[in-house]
């Protein structure tokens, strides 16, 4: 018997098992796969807050600002490289365009605007998806002030594969930049560049160097080492294209995070039904257990709560049948809020199906459509299974999901 | 103003229209085709992709019937790279009429249409996904043809003998004197200058929108505009044609093509030519009629809906004025006799089967008011070349088999040198477009074509965006390409925006399963990773 298992295993549930195993619970995450966070920028936003706390029935509405702040927190102690400023603070996007973003690692934050001063853009070879000529003329077009100059790195462990005319994906390159031998590289190359640079007498102005994805080991999930800058230039990250390095790494960090606490995890294992029954007639049920299928096994899991944390329509929470005559919730068969229109007309507009998942009162527990009242009494819905957001255009995926994931850990 | 002078305008840049711009360039007769938007734009791409072998109208129009069966030999022939010579089934349905089975039998043979019954075994065996309704199943010639890369291939050789086309050239109006055809007028729409064309005969072959050409001089071209839409499967469900074995009606086709499968196709009157949207309760009856035919056809993801308008010319005599009760053989109008205007033919209704005989005919009409007597060449000379071994060796070293395949149906004689170019820069080797297997040496040859002014002419072009991820990644992939062709961050903004919003009209009708949660990995793409500015709806 478990104080709680978590199903799914995206950013909100790995956050409700760390939350939870950190408060001394015994929890075990089950999931499918790898959850969504390969489609990770690096950055969490948490979208414009006040507003969105005040539309009716936004997640952030079940929440009090301190629930959001314990949130914050939660991630800025896992991941201490992550800040937030008063200001609002951009990042670059793999396009080389500036994004604004709430929660960042430091090294991914660009400097003001106004300042003065040169960037060099260091340029794996063969990155795959990656464009130097786009990225720079949009860095030069966000930054009037400063020069920017391009300089390629050869890393040898790909040499054979782009003499072939091959690309190598940001993940490939982060793992190269994990390593003695790539870091040593990197440090070479920047401190050529700085060399360069004063060997051109150019003034004293700033120089950065900017490099495409994660460079930085703040998921670093062996902890054998702590994170330190250690190259002779600031270097500048840009967020991850997919499938995203900073996601990797940071999914794998979370996994580890968990099992130091304790956590237990069953990975490739999938919830299919439970059994429950009511507590009494007018009071909601109880669930006792969940059903699993895991390597052909079927397992019976009891615990006192249980949390849900599917991941929505793009997770794989939530299936939309042919002709959308089936909507489902897969694990516990919840009531979802459907809106009435499903689509607009315009692709990069807010879509109303978006909106589908389930409705919750402030313990985010599944509420009846029609009554509002609760279904269950110990069950807890998280991130992208909550109803009436649209993690895209409202800007808020990493909040919703970091916010609700904690708070059910709280419950727990 | 630019004045052009040539001997025969041809309105329309469909089959039909690049059909007659070939044929009297082979002839030697001096013409330029003029189109309103890109080649292929309309129903010439808006359709199943079947290449008829007449069984389809054995019963009811035995004159269709045979015009296909011929023409279907022919184009097999001349056209080989752009065809799949998957034969078609008809498939007769425990309960289905069996008075209609003999008459189509009859039919066939009348129409000479070689009919091979499958044994039902075999029949399950070769396609496993055919309905156990099934009662006894039938082949036949039909094949599957690739609509644009006919378009292309019929241009390219056009070109070859001289003649020349114009896109986005919109006709204005027909300029006639004294009740003489002189020519066009027509208007650039890229540039916004205005051509006048001089020219002795003008064919109007505007497809659907034939009607309003003939409409600008007051002639009366009576035209029924027949929507039909189609679904887009992501696998390939069946290797033959799947055709029901009834009068034919409403979903009750499968095509395969490449790796998709097309459910077609309804019929609806409609009154404009680009009315071209389809409607949730079109898709829901085509997979109702498609249950019929297909065995669990619930479980498979469909990518997306298209409709295209048939051009259905309503002749005089016709008893039946709806639909598919007309019939579907095209029909020559020879203005000098309807209207009195010397000059001027318009060229209606037919399908793309019939393509090449209904330029023929057009052509010949034409040849004879220009005293021209060379014959037409077009049913012998084939549209593509025989590449050398040693090019093909070399695709297929550089790309691997299956997409130097691709590639080289795409491109043909132009492969060569798209090969040339990725031998000396092996990076240019890589995909663009995974799905459809486009490398950016392909997207950058075709870039250099004048002829594309836009992503969707590029899509049209090369197939980018038309795959399983309908645009999400090939998109972004293209991105320094397209700055460089279309000069400026903005308008490669524009361009996505513009390409990514075609695909979401045709995604829209059929927004649920795994399609659904590709079209949300695409706005998390865009919207959040590209960070894309999140538009106001206009709902």
């Amino acid at each position: 018997m478990w104080d709680a298992i978590v199903v799914g295993g995206g950013l909100a549930g790995w956050t409700a098992g760390i939350r939870a195993a950190q408060r001394g619970k015994k929890v075990l995450i089950v999931t499918e796969g790898v959850g969504t966070l390969y489609y990770f920028s690096g950055i969490f936003d948490y979208g414009d807050l006040e507003s969105l706390r005040h539309l009716p029935k936004h997640p952030y509405s079940l929440f009090d600002a301190e629930a959001i702040d314990r949130g914050k927190h939660f991630i800025q102690e896992l991941c201490p490289e992550y800040i937030e400023t008063n200001k609002s603070q951009h990042a670059l996007t793999v396009l080389g365009t500036a994004r604004q973003g709430d929660l960042m690692p430091r090294s991914m934050v660009l400097p003001n605007h106004q300042e003065q001063g040169s960037f060099v853009l260091l340029v794996p070879e063969g990155l795959k998806d990656f464009f130097p000529e786009i990225v720079v003329s949009n860095l030069v077009r966000e930054f009037p002030g400063w020069q920017v100059n391009v300089k390629r790195v050869h890393a040898e462990n790909f040499g054979e594969w782009q003499r072939m005319g091959k690309s190598a994906s940001g993940i490939d390159y982060a793992a190269i930049w994990r390593s003695k031998e790539g870091q040593n590289l990197l440090a070479q190359e920047i401190e050529a560049i700085k060399r360069e640079h004063q060997g051109a007498g150019s003034r004293s102005g700033k120089i950065a160097v900017v490099l495409p994805s994660l460079v930085s080991e703040y998921f670093d999930a062996s902890r054998t080492k702590t994170y330190v800058q250690d190259y002779s230039l600031p270097v500048i990250e840009m967020s991850s294209f997919l499938p995203s390095p900073h996601g990797r790494y940071f999914a794998e960090y979370l996994k580890h995070q968990f099992t130091d606490l304790g956590g237990e995890l069953m990975i490739g294992a999938r919830a299919a039904a439970l059994n429950g029954k009511p507590m009494s007639a007018k009071q909601p049920k109880s669930c006792q257990e969940i059903i699993v299928q895991s390597m052909g096994k079927v397992l019976h899991l009891k615990a006192k709560k249980f949390i849900l944390a599917t991941g929505g329509l793009l997770g794989g929470g939530i299936k939309v049948g042919i002709e959308r005559k089936l909507i489902q919730e897969d694990v516990f068969d919840l009531p979802l809020y459907v809106p009435q229109e499903w689509s607009t007309s315009q692709f990069f507009a807010s879509q109303p199906f978006a909106q589908i998942g389930v409705e919750t009162d402030k313990c985010l527990r599944p509420l009846d459509t029609n009554q509002g009242r609760v279904i269950w009494d110990n069950v807890h819905v998280v991130g992208r299974m909550l109803a009436h957001w649209d993690p895209w255009t409202q800007r808020c995926g990493g909040g919703v999901s970091v916010t609700s994931g904690c708070a059910a850990a709280e419950i727990i | 103003m630019c004045e052009i002078e040539t001997q025969v305008v041809v309105i329309g840049g469909g089959a039909t229209g690049v059909g007659i711009l070939r044929d009297l360039s082979m002839r030697g007769i001096p013409a330029l085709l003029l189109e309103q938007g890109d080649l292929a734009h309309g129903t010439s791409s808006r359709f199943h992709g079947l290449l008829h072998s007449g069984a389809r109208y054995a019963v009811k129009d035995a004159k269709a019937a045979q015009e296909c069966i011929e023409e279907n030999k022919i184009v097999k022939h001349i056209a080989a790279h752009c065809i799949e010579d998957t034969f078609g089934w008809f498939v007769y349905l425990k309960g289905d009429d069996p008075g209609y089975l003999q008459l189509w039998l009859q039919g066939c043979d009348q129409a000479g249409i070689p009919v091979k019954e499958v044994p039902l075994e075999e029949a399950f065996r070769l396609e496993p996904l055919l309905s156990r309704q099934t009662a006894r199943v039938f082949e036949v010639p039909d094949a599957t043809v690739d609509g644009f890369k006919l378009l292309w291939a019929n241009v390219k050789s056009a070109e070859k003998y001289g003649g020349s086309y114009r896109t986005y050239c919109k006709v204005k109006s027909l300029w006639l004197e004294n009740k003489d055809i002189k020519g066009v007028y027509a208007e650039d729409l890229i540039t916004g200058e205005m051509i006048q064309v001089r020219s002795k005969i003008v064919v109007n072959a505007a497809g659907p929108w034939s009607a309003e050409i003939a409409a600008m001089s007051g002639f009366d071209v009576h035209m029924l505009k027949n929507k039909g839409s189609l679904l887009v499967f992501n696998q390939r469900m069946f290797n033959r044609v799947i055709n029901r074995l009834r009068t034919p009606g409403d979903g009750d086709i499968f095509v395969p093509h490449e790796t998709v499968t097309i459910l077609g196709t309804t019929s609806q009157m409609v009154d404009l030519p680009d009315d071209n949207q389809v409607r949730e309760q079109d898709v829901s009856y085509l997979l109702e009629m498609g249950k019929d035919l297909a065995e669990g056809i619930e479980q498979h993801r469909v990518l997306r809906a298209f409709a295209g308008i048939r051009p259905l010319y309503e002749s005089e005599d016709a008893s039946e004025h709806e639909g598919r009760g007309v019939s579907r053989n095209f029909a020559l109008i020879d203005h000098e006799k309807r209207d009195g205007v010397h000059g001027l033919v318009s060229i209606v209704g037919g399908k793309l089967t019939t393509y090449r005989l209904m330029a023929e005919k057009v052509t010949d009409w034409a040849a004879a008011r220009l005293n021209v007597t060379t014959a037409c060449r077009t049913a012998e000379e084939p549209l593509h070349h025989e590449l050398p071994a040693d090019v093909w060796n070399k695709a297929r070293q550089l790309l691997g088999a299956a997409a130097a395949d691709k590639m080289m149906e795409r491109l043909n004689e132009e492969a060569a040198s798209v090969i040339a170019v990725i031998e000396k820069q092996p990076e240019l080797g890589q995909f663009i477009c995974e799905c459809e297997m486009v490398t950016q040496a392909e997207v950058l040859h075709a870039l250099q074509d004048p002829a594309v002014h836009s992503l969707d002419d590029l899509r049209r072009k090369t197939r980018l965006g038309m795959g399983t991820c309908q645009g999400t990644y090939c998109t972004y992939r293209s991105t320094p390409m397209l700055k460089d062709a279309f000069g400026s961050w903005e308008r490669t903004l524009k361009e996505y925006r513009i390409l990514i919003s075609e695909r979401w009209r045709g995604i829209t009708p059929v927004l649920w399963g795994d399609q659904l949660r590709e079209s949300e990995l695409a706005r998390a793409l865009y919207l959040n990773v590209l960070d894309f500015k999140a538009v106001e709806s206009e709902e």
